[in-house]
Order: C-alpha cells, then structure tokens, then sequence
C-alpha cells in the first residue's frame, strides 16, 4: 500500500496551505508541523492496519485523535472504533473524509486553538473518568459474583474492603453475608 | 550456523545459569545479567522472540541500548552485525529504577513512541506480519496469552497524564478485554494489568 503518497498527494495542499511543513516521515507514518500543531497521520502497516490522525497541541503538549476531533466538531461518537484499511482504494477514500474534515475545521482548530485543546482536555478527562469507572465497576461484580460462587468469604470480604469505588446492594449484600460466615 | 545457533553459541559462551532458550523459543531470562554486566543495574535480555523462521524478532519499539552497546561497553566483544542488528535491545533504561515489561501500546501514539521514561525490562511484542488483521490479532493474542502465563504485569501504555486508561478501539482495545476477561486487573498506580489474585 502506498500510504505515504497517497496521504502526501491528497492532504499536503491543504495543510501546506495552512502554513504545515512536512516535518518528518517514515514508513506509516508522516508527521506535518505548525507553530502551533503537529498533525501526524499514522498507519500500522505490520500489525493490526489501524489508521489515525493524532493532532498534537503545543499548547499543552497533549495529543488527541481524529475520533476525539470528530466528537468535538461533529458530535460523532466513534472513539472505539478502529479504522482498519487494507486496500489502496479504500485508504484513498479515509484519506479524502480527513481531507475535508480539515477543510471544515483546521483553520478554526488554529484560529481557536487554546480553547479548542482546553475543551478537549476536559472533554477527554470526562471520557476517561467514565470509562475506567465503568470497567472499575463492571469487574468489580465480576469479581465478587466469582468469589461468591466459589464461597471464598475471606478473599470476598478482602477485595470489597479495598475497593474504592461505588458498592452495589447485591454486592453490600454479599459481603455482608461473608462477614456473617467468617466471624 | 544458523542465526539462532550463532546467537545461541555465543551467549552459552557466558554461561547462562538458566538455559538459553526455552520450550516457547524464547530468550530464556538472563538470572546472572550482574555478573555478565558488572556495574550495570537492571539489565536483562529477556526476551526476545525468535520466530519459526529462524530469525530474531524483537522486543522494544524504542531501545534504549542495543545489545551490541552493552556488550561492546562491557569490553566482553562483539556480535556479528546481522544479528545484533536484529536484536533491538530489551529494556534497560538509565533513568528508571523500577523494573518494567511487556507495554501495550497504540501505534503511533505519543505514549507509545516517547522513550523518556522507559524502564528496565521494558519492550513491546513486535510480530511478523501476517497480511491481515485477523491473522495478526490471532498471533498477537497468542504471544499475549503466552506473556499472561508468566504472571508477570503487563503495562499499558496509553494512557492519561493521571495514570488512567484512555479509551480507544482496535488492537489495544482487544488487548485489554482479552487481560480483562482473563481476570487480570488494571492498577492505574502501576499503570498495569496484574494478575488475578
């Protein structure tokens, strides 16, 4: 696949119009810079053929992906999906929806670009509270119901004590129960 | 000689306690590293993933040292250039002092690709391409599950500035559901999946 030229060949106009230099390229992955942006397109050709654009602010030294862009702009809610591209036609075509993304929004992303990192960064803090909440919680249960079933009172009392997170009842419960058998 | 008996060859040479290659054909894990390396802290050679065609693969994305570095630096000689340049070294960062391992990681990702701090023993599973994802992500999840019966914790290395996950699909994504459904934990104070208790 031909990922580096078809990129440079769809994108570099656009992002040189923009005042973006090619700063550095290797094979999957080519970076543009700007005083205030780096703009790296990703490809991982030897792996899992995952693309990405990742926009690095030098205004708070954090990168955020084309997905959280996407959800930014466009309220598009796509973070967990991955696109994976194996053919030349198919790359031209992601290639050319990144290109009009950054027709619609690099000159704002650089005209705004402090706020636009701020909210990002907010934006991201609250994605990532929930999600680790989440996986915090949903194991959690996992874990109580495994060693509930296997009638491990000590370790089930053990691993509800050090859990900082919300308790449900039905765990409550359970551990309530466990003490009762233990002492 | 073949690129592993070579390779083999030399490092018996230094008397490994543990046997050089094991059973999964992995580097075994060097237990008198101090010995070979004396005045070095936190060096280790393991492992490194020798592949079923009898080349080497490796290891770290991002090395801090190469292998030849540390036999060179150590006046003990030196490889023949095709193999160490095969050997992308394992681990062994200056800076860290805590002992690190397999990183996750999300290709081309600042996380990913800043080696600032890096850790000894730190390394990424870098696999022979198979042409497709699903080929891959079945060879991938293969070497995780490998690298999960070692017990050991296995680091993820996107994540936020506060030690938390950040979401993600794809690879990664799989990676994590496959520890998590195993039962192993993420600790965002290690920054690591751990074994189930």
């Amino acid at each position: 696949m031909n990922f580096n030229k078809i990129v440079k060949e769809i994108l570099g106009s656009i992002l040189s119009l923009c005042e973006f230099t090619l700063n550095n390229e290797s094979r999957g992955v080519i970076e543009y810079e700007h005083k205030l942006l780096l703009i790296s397109i990703t490809y991982d050709f030897t792996r899992s053929f995952e693309l990405d654009v990742n926009f690095y602010f030098k205004a708070n030294n954090e990168s955020y992906s084309l997905a959280e862009l996407k959800e930014y702009f466009d309220k598009e809610k796509n973070r967990f999906i991955a696109t994976q591209i194996l053919e030349d036609d198919k790359l031209k075509a992601w290639v050319v929806e990144v290109k009009m993304f950054l027709e619609n929004h690099l000159y704002e992303l650089i005209k705004d670009h402090v706020v636009i990192c701020f909210e990002l960064d907010s934006m991201r803090k609250q994605k990532t509270d929930f999600y680790n909440n989440e996986r915090d919680e949903r194991l959690f249960k996992e874990d109580v119901e495994k060693l509930w079933n296997n009638k491990d009172y000590v370790r089930l009392i053990k691993l509800v004590k050090n859990y900082k997170g919300n308790i449900d009842d039905i765990s409550k419960k359970k551990y309530e129960y466990a003490i009762k058998k233990v002492s | 000689m073949s690129i592993v008996g070579a390779l083999g060859g030399y490092l018996k040479h230094f008397q490994f306690k543990s046997a050089v290659f094991n059973s999964s054909r992995y580097l075994a894990k060097c237990k008198d590293c101090a010995a070979m390396f004396p005045g070095v802290s936190g060096t280790w050679l393991d492992p490194v993933y020798i592949n079923g065609q009898r080349t080497l693969a490796t290891g770290a994305v991002q090395p801090s040292y190469f292998f030849e570095e540390l036999v060179l630096g150590n006046g003990i000689g030196k490889l023949a250039s095709g193999i160490v340049g095969m050997i992308k070294r394992v681990g062994f960062a200056a800076k860290g002092s805590t002992q690190g391992g397999l990183n996750l990681f999300k290709f081309g990702k600042p996380t990913t690709t800043t080696a600032n701090s890096w850790r000894a023993g730190d390394r990424m599973l870098h696999l022979p391409n198979k042409g497709t994802p699903k080929l891959n992500w079945k060879q991938n999840s293969g070497f995780l599950r490998q690298e999960m019966s070692r017990g050991k914790p296995i680091f993820d290395s996107y994540l936020s500035p506060n030690g938390q996950q950040i979401p993600t699909g794809g690879f990664l994504n799989a990676e994590r559901f496959l520890l998590e459904s195993r039962g192993w934990r993420f600790n965002s104070a290690t920054g690591a999946y751990h074994p189930p208790f």
